[in-house]
């Protein structure tokens, strides 16, 4: 089509289209803008005031004096509360005799050697001791038992009486073994 | 195509607001009034808006050049507060030269630059001074063929100034041929035909081939030629010559016995006038030495193109078919909706309504 109209004015008609353009968009968005403030105001306005109705509530039950069940209620809350706090520390020192333990002492034995008892001592002074009970075939047998729980790690000390060597055959020791 | 469907379809269902579209008025101006037409988009096709028509006074514009540009200004206003703010202008075909070029591809890097080289062998004006436009008409391996509109930078300021003064936005400033040649001849029509304006004070006489307007020329012989030559004969006022004119026309009757040759005496330089570009047309080969394809009909259109018996006598003296142009040829199908316009004033329209189908699909 044959336009004879200067080509700065053709210029100027592509930007006047873009400035027009770029109204619209911001119209547009604008508009968008206000119905979704519009649509969501009651909603927020009526969540604000459920929400001043609740913590008015909460204020007001705050301030009540406390009922006699409330009382009691809270007295038998704070006592069981101190009654779990020392269960739970005495726990928390306690060393548990588990099949750990036993395994750790009935798997280093060879299979010549017999375990008749494990005691599990705990002593305010010496703290938790495991005695083992047993008979050994032979002198030689029952070092070779020692040396082994002592190469375990886990145990602190390893006492074998020297009583224990008095016999040469069917030795029937008494080992006492201190956690570490 | 299917882009063209899928744009249709978008803007049918989704069309953008009016404030980003600028709908634009046809705005067709004379030297004697100035119409304007709105056509608007709708889900069953375009439908005329607005239209109508005002007077400008004698020694505003004079053969398509503003000689008065404040009182102009008075009138065009007084559309803006009417709500005009957007327009398509036609120029008058005096105002403009309207030649084919051939370019060769050879070297030819931009197709503005090669028309302006060429322009000053065309036009008598230097191409500094000149704003130009073109249309592509025939492309083949070695050279391109265009339409080319020229017209002086001045012309064209005094125009856009005075609507800028009216805060009135100009959209496009055609060729009033061009105008009308879209509004009468069907999109994709390939045939050639003459479109003879048959205005008040000028008549202007276009060939259009394929759609493209390819000749222009301009007869001081219109409506008012006629009443003039009716009140000289039978010494009447202006209002009862046109009064005759509208009722006897070119009409062979006993009752028309005097007006007849009054009539014939202009109309017949009419016919002379448009007798001499058909034969040339058809006689003539082109540029290239080919045969120009014949012309298949003359179209009228025009305010006083009404005039009883004026087809008639040119299609029997020139023995070729005549029709009253069909201005809604591109905007509606008149057989299923009556336009808002009746047929014998929308040929008055025809200008207006081109130009306002500039922006549909067109551009």
């Amino acid at each position: 089509m044959i336009n004879l109209i200067p080509n700065h004015e053709k210029k100027k008609k592509v930007r006047d289209f873009y400035f027009r353009f770029t109204a619209v968009l911001l119209a547009v968005l604008g508009f968008c803008g206000v119905a979704g403030i519009v649509s969501l105001s009651p909603a927020y306005f009526l969540s604000e005031i459920k929400k001043n109705i609740a913590s008015t509530s909460l204020e007001t039950q705050k301030n009540e004096p406390a009922t006699n069940e409330d009382k009691s209620l809270s007295t038998a809350v704070a006592d069981l509360k101190k009654k779990l706090t020392i269960v739970e520390n005495s726990r928390k020192d306690r060393y548990e005799v588990s099949r750990k333990v036993i395994n750790e002492v009935t798997l280093r034995k060879m299979p010549d050697i017999k375990i008749t008892h494990i005691i599990y001592e705990r002593d305010t002074d010496t703290g938790p001791q495991v005695n083992v009970l047993g008979v050994a075939p032979s002198r030689e047998r029952l070092l070779l038992f020692r040396r082994a729980l002592e190469d375990a790690g886990t145990w602190k000390v390893v006492d074998l009486p020297i009583s224990n060597f008095v016999k040469g055959s069917n030795i029937e020791f008494h080992l006492t073994l201190t956690p570490s | 195509m299917l882009g063209n469907e899928l744009n249709r379809f978008l803007f049918r269902y989704f069309p953008p607001p009016a404030f980003l579209m600028a709908p634009s008025y046809g705005l067709d101006i004379s030297d004697q009034s100035l119409k304007f037409v709105q056509l608007i988009p709708t889900k069953d096709g375009i439908k005329v808006g607005r239209y109508g028509e005002r007077k400008i006074p004698a020694g505003i514009i004079e053969s398509g050049k503003i000689k008065n540009l404040s009182r102009l200004e008075e009138v065009l206003l007084s559309l803006r507060k009417e709500g005009i703010k957007f327009v398509r202008v036609s120029l008058p075909e005096e105002q403009v030269y309207l030649f084919p070029l051939r370019l060769d591809k050879t070297g030819l890097k931009n197709v503005r630059e090669g028309i302006e080289l060429a322009l000053e062998e065309h036009v008598p004006m230097p191409a500094a001074e000149a704003i130009f436009d073109y249309d592509f008409v025939h492309e083949d391996e070695k050279s391109l063929e265009v339409e080319v509109a020229a017209t002086s930078s001045n012309t064209i300021e005094n125009y856009i100034s005075v609507f800028r003064n009216c805060f009135i936005s100009v959209q496009s400033l055609e060729l009033e041929a061009q105008a009308i040649a879209r509004a009468v001849v069907k999109k994709g029509d390939p045939e050639t035909y003459i479109i003879v304006d048959f205005g008040q004070t000028r008549t202007g006489i276009f060939i259009v081939a394929r759609g493209v307007v390819v000749f222009t020329s301009t007869l001081d012989i219109g409506g008012m030629s006629l009443n003039t030559a009716i009140q000289k004969s039978f010494n009447v006022s202006q209002p009862e010559a046109e009064k005759m004119k509208q009722e006897y026309g070119l009409a062979r009757n006993a009752l028309n016995k005097e007006v007849f040759p009054v009539l014939l005496n202009s109309v017949s330089v009419l016919r002379d006038e448009i007798v001499k570009h058909f034969l040339y047309w058809n006689t003539h080969k082109d540029e290239d030495g080919k045969q120009r394809p014949p012309i298949k009909k003359i179209i009228l259109c025009g305010g006083d193109s009404n005039l009883i018996g004026l087809a008639d006598y040119i299609s029997q003296s020139m023995k070729t078919p005549v029709e009253m142009a069909n201005v809604w040829a591109n905007i509606s199908d008149i057989d299923k909706h009556v336009p808002e316009i009746s047929m014998r004033e929308s040929l008055g329209f025809a200008t207006a309504l081109g130009l306002a189908l500039g922006d549909f699909d067109y551009d």
